[in-house]
């Protein structure tokens, strides 16, 4: 896998001199980017450039990256690439826990975030998975119109918000049916990127993974601020949103964690119900498949006591509580 | 058809005591239970909370049964009459507790005793009996030695050759040829609804139309056939009034009318063990009855409840006796009670009445059970609240299957039953010869070794040259198995000719069809088993590299796949065609083939549970398949390589024609329940948009559990923890914990479909 970058691109460390690309530069796409939080430090030596060049190559398919969210950094411009090809780990005929009614579940392929309890690690890589056009997919969603009428189509992953355009383009295609559509995700994203997903979304599915920064960063790897963004944004346009928590003995079960989390979601009115889903261990084996060490191998899934408290937390705010 | 009209009977009927109330209509000129119906019953379309739970009465003889239902799982069978070949009337009256029981008959003098069917085979009871540690009583032993001839000698006497080595080698197999065929449904609710003497006078009158011209050979089978059924129902009401009832005369009470119609079946299981004995489609009939006690106030919702839970109780008693094997292979005890559920009228209303809420809150009130069979015939149309009610059951006790009542009735109109697992019937005018089912795996091949079996290395079929290439091409080896197919439509239909002649000779169902018209429509059920194997190694074939492995003597005996192929079961094009060419493809070489009493060909897609025996029985297949492991059930994709989610294998399983397997496809669907949603309304709404979808794009058939691997697992290790634990497998219901251990372990290792 490799992707060609014209010689006419420009990109430029943020705050710093534009550059321009003075040749044509083919570069394989890399297995394991540097996380977005930890960015190859760009110099002038050619040669470094190049590992920058290969960082932003790996999110050039997702313009969501344009602009670092935390830290400064480069911009990619004018790679153009394939706008309405998209990568996909796979899909799932047969959804009945993202959003209501049946849904055809597509899993796009590649996140920036790094969940330590990540039940699709194989998701990750943005270099995975197959590529599919939108009109492929169309086809195929087609084939199971019967089905998902009391449901709809639902985008999750990986992140969808890192490949917009497809992304974007399937939901509105999937509109035009007269299909619902749902986009699943962290919320790690830039507003930018996400409007136009947003304004083909009927629901939002926006994983909060904890509210304390500090553990969200040991969660996720990255972090809080730009899902809290995004969520107050939902609740600016009054976009209809499922809160999802999965609580973690050890990790998201503190206390304040959890009432804080409670507490802010209780402010915003576009938000139809919370889901708590208690950890579980069933995307072990994929870790070991990809030799990724697990780190939670000796968690347990959380008591129905520690499930009941956090319900309450949620409860106590006014919210609907699906477990 | 014939409509035989008798002259008396006439609208001042309807004054008689018993059908007070009832609107007229043509079913009061001629028997007929389908205008009855349609003139009088009343369309449900509320919800289920008018149900009422089990009364004291109920549960008290329900915990009898249960206490001998343990016993008899202890024992293998409770007990048996080792003497008298059973009939209508060979047994005295037996009873459970007859102060409590609403509804009374049993097949022998003693619940759950069984008895033995001779006219079927002696041999098979002398061996099922032997199985068990008891021994045949040596004069009946003589009388169906020395002086009466059975079945199962009938047909070993017109076998070819070929046919034998066939049905040693398993290539065809589970062939009705030592035991009762069955899958003939009574319309026993012609008992309830006119009494056996007017059955009499117009099964009289069908005699007397057959006093033509010419008396040939089908006229004298047909007049003998007749007379025998005079007797059956002569017979059936001199058993009743031994329980003390006058089934001359119709039903006058809800009680009399599942009473007589009980008595209608029970006369039936008496007379045959038949592979299936189906009940039909008899809750909306008696709702009819339930609904004009309950409007003139002489009865309440829980006596008509009681009356439908001790009916079902009965249902789940009836047993046969048979050989351990003939249980290895199918699982259990089964009956197949087939009693189907719900279903649109051609006019456009529901068949859905209070009494389809009442047939599955059985399953609340006696709990889980294989038995009856029941089967909900499924629409769009049907109202919501019923929909959703059957897949709350579904999700609470895995004990219902589902079939397209939108796909059949173009075909069979609305008053048909399901025989069996998946085949339809229209009631009383329709039966089937039943022809269990060919090994298309082992037909594969055959093909690609010239004819030989691959296990035991004989030639079974015709020698031609086999395929002599290391790496499968794709329009050789189709060729060859073109060819192959030829051979074994031809051999397996000649069979079931000898079959069903001797049947009809020999064990002739005369009560079962007492309850029909004189002419009826019979068709000749085929059937395959192994399709999705077949497929996979196709398209292996075609679209990977699978290279022969051939042993000392020749054979191909094992393949090495190299590459990816399509596998059906992911609602891919490239292998969902060739499928549903098989399905054609074997279909059309099935109907080149002449008949038995001009009985139209068809086939079913269907194994039961035998799809371990048969992947037992056949060798190493191209699609990756090892010797002896067992076939996917029914039309299933192989189990692991539906990879795209449930409903893509619903879809491809929907796209197989049904015009070519009218005898049914059986589809077996297992899944988590977190998998079906959050919490019990989500999982509801869902399963009610799965079979809606499933069945909108054509699929015929499907079995419906909801389990935990982890319940199953537990059960294998504590079976005493869980004896009403209820799995539906294909076309059918087992108890889980009846399932041989290798069949326990197929199931568990299933595709469950869960995601997360």
């Amino acid at each position: 896998m490799s992707l060609t970058v014209p010689s006419t691109s420009s990109f430029k460390a943020v705050g710093q001199k534009r550059w321009l690309l003075p040749f044509s530069l083919t570069v394989p796409l890399i297995r394991d980017p540097p996380g977005i939080e930890n960015p190859t430090s760009h110099t002038k030596n050619p040669l470094k450039w190049i590992g920058a060049i290969r960082f932003y190559l790996v999110y050039a398919n997702s313009l969501v990256f344009q602009q670092h969210l935390d830290r400064p950094s480069f911009i990619l411009n004018q790679c153009k690439t394939m706008s309405l090809t998209g990568r996909i780990h796979s899909i799932e005929t047969c959804g009945t826990v993202d959003g209501p009614g049946l849904r055809f579940v597509v899993f796009t392929q590649g996140c920036p975030l790094r969940c330590l309890y990540c039940h699709n690690p194989d998701c990750r890589e943005v270099t995975g998975g197959r590529e599919v056009t939108v009109e492929e997919l169309m086809e195929e969603i087609d084939r199971y119109a019967s089905y998902i009428k009391n449901g709809g189509v639902t985008v999750t992953g990986g992140e969808p918000m890192m490949q917009p355009e497809f992304v974007t383009e399937l939901l509105h295609q999937c509109q035009l049916k007269g299909i619902h559509t749902a986009i699943d995700t962290s919320g790690y994203v830039t507003l930018e990127a996400a409007k136009p997903i947003l304004d083909r979304a009927d629901l939002v599915l926006l994983d909060i993974k904890s509210f304390d920064p500090t553990i969200y960063r040991r969660v996720t790897s990255v972090s809080l601020q730009p899902t809290l963004n995004f969520a107050k944004h939902l609740q600016a346009i009054g976009k209809p949103t499922w809160i999802r928590f999965v609580l973690v003995p050890d990790l998201t079960d503190p206390r304040d964690n959890v009432a804080g989390l409670a507490e802010f979601i209780g402010t915003l009115d576009n938000v139809e119900r919370v889901e708590v889903l208690p950890f579980h261990k069933m995307g072990e084996y994929k870790w070991e498949a990809l030799g990724y060490p697990y780190q939670l191998q000796n968690t347990p899934p959380p008591t129905p006591e520690a499930i009941a408290n956090t319900v309450q937390q949620f409860e106590k705010r006014g919210l609907t509580v699906v477990v | 058809m014939i409509a035989t009209v008798s002259k008396s009977p006439n609208a001042e009927q309807l004054q008689a005591k018993e059908w007070q109330g009832f609107v007229g209509g043509t079913w009061l000129e001629e028997i007929d239970v389908r205008d009855f119906i349609q003139h009088n019953y009343t369309p449900y379309s509320g919800d289920h909370d008018f149900l009422a739970p089990a009364t004291e009465a109920t549960q008290h003889l329900w915990q009898q049964v249960s206490d001998l239902m343990l016993l008899e799982r202890e024992k293998g069978i409770l007990d048996v009459d080792t003497k008298v070949p059973t009939s209508i009337t060979a047994h005295a009256p037996g009873y459970i507790d007859r102060e409590l029981e609403a509804i009374v008959g049993l097949q022998t003098d003693k619940p759950l005793k069984r008895a033995i069917m001779p006219f079927g085979g002696i041999r098979v009871v002398k061996k099922s009996l032997a199985a068990y540690g008891y021994e045949l009583d040596p004069e009946t032993e003589a009388i169906f030695t020395k002086y009466r001839k059975t079945h199962n000698d009938g047909v070993f006497d017109g076998y070819t050759r070929e046919m034998r080595l066939a049905r040693h080698s398993g290539i065809v197999t589970g062939l009705p040829d030592a035991y009762g065929r069955g899958r003939i449904i009574g319309d026993y609710r012609r008992i309830a609804l006119y009494g056996i003497d007017r059955l009499t006078i117009d099964k009289q009158q069908q005699l007397q139309s057959l006093e033509l011209d010419v008396i040939d050979e089908e006229v004298i089978r047909d007049r003998e056939e007749i007379s025998e059924q005079l007797r059956a129902l002569q017979e059936l009401k001199a058993m009743g009034a031994r329980y003390g009832f006058d089934l001359s005369r119709p039903a006058a009470t809800a009680k009399e009318a599942v009473q007589w119609l009980y008595f209608g079946y029970l006369g039936a299981v008496k007379e045959q063990n038949g592979a299936a004995m189906s009940l039909g489609r008899t809750s909306t009939f008696l709702d009819i009855y339930c609904e004009r006690d309950l409007q003139a106030s002489q009865a309440t919702e829980s006596e008509i409840q009681e009356l439908m839970d001790h009916f079902v109780m009965k249902l789940r008693m009836v047993r046969f006796l048979r050989t351990p094997e003939y249980n290895q292979l199918f699982s259990g005890d089964p009956t197949w009670v087939t009693e189907c559920i719900g279903g649109m009228g051609e006019d456009g209303r529901t068949l859905v009445t209070k009494n389809s809420f009442r047939m599955l809150q059985t399953l609340y009130n006696l709990g889980a059970a294989p038995e009856p069979n029941l089967t909900v015939l499924w629409s769009e149309r049907l109202p919501l609240p019923f929909r959703q009610f059957c897949a709350r059951v579904s999700i609470d006790t895995s004990s219902i299957q589902y079939e397209n009542d939108d796909l059949m009735r173009p075909y069979w109109g609305d008053d048909y039953g399901i025989a069996c697992c998946v085949s339809a019937m229209r009631i009383g005018k329709q039966m089937q010869f039943f022809g269990a089912r060919v090994n298309l795996a082992k037909a594969l091949l055959y093909a690609i070794n010239g004819g030989k079996d691959e296990k035991s290395g004989d030639q079974i079929a015709p020698q031609f040259a086999p395929i002599a290439g290391t790496v499968l091409d794709y329009d050789e080896v189709m060729a060859k198995f073109d060819q192959m197919l030829d051979w074994l439509a031809r051999v397996y239909v000649n069979a079931l000719n000898v079959i069903h002649y001797m049947h009809d000779k020999y064990c002739y169902e005369r009560l079962e069809m007492a309850l029909h018209d004189r002419d009826i429509y019979r068709t000749m059920a085929c059937g395959v088993a192994g399709l999705s194997v077949v497929a996979d190694s196709l398209a292996a074939i075609k679209y990977a590299t699978v290279t022969v492995k051939r042993d000392d003597r020749g054979l191909a005996v094992d393949y090495e796949i190299d590459g990816d192929f399509p596998k059906f079961g992911n609602n891919d094009p490239r292998v969902d065609r060739i499928t549903s060419d098989l399905v054609e493809r074997f279909m059309n070489k099935v109907r080149q083939h002449k008949t038995y009493r001009n009985a139209t060909p068809t086939q079913s897609i269907l194994t039961i549970t035998s799809n371990v025996v048969y992947g037992k029985k056949t060798g190493s297949t191209p699609d990756g398949r090892k010797a002896g492991e067992p076939f996917a059930p029914g039309a299933n994709p192989m189990h692991g390589r539906d990879t795209k989610g449930a409903i893509a294998a619903l879809e491809s399983v929907a796209q197989l024609p049904y015009d070519h397997a009218r005898d049914g496809i059986s589809y077996t669907f297992s899944i988590v329940p977190q998998a079906l949603g959050k919490n019990e309304g989500d999982r509801a709404s869902n399963l009610v948009g799965l079979l809606d979808g499933y069945f909108h794009n054509t699929g015929h058939h499907i079995n419906v559990n909801v389990l935990n691997r982890e319940t199953l697992v537990d059960a294998m290790e504590h079976p005493e923890k869980y004896p009403q634990l209820t799995i539906r497998v294909s076309g059918y219901a087992v108890n889980f914990v009846k399932l041989t251990r290798e069949q326990q372990l197929d199931v568990i290792n299933r595709t469950f479909h869960k995601q997360f």
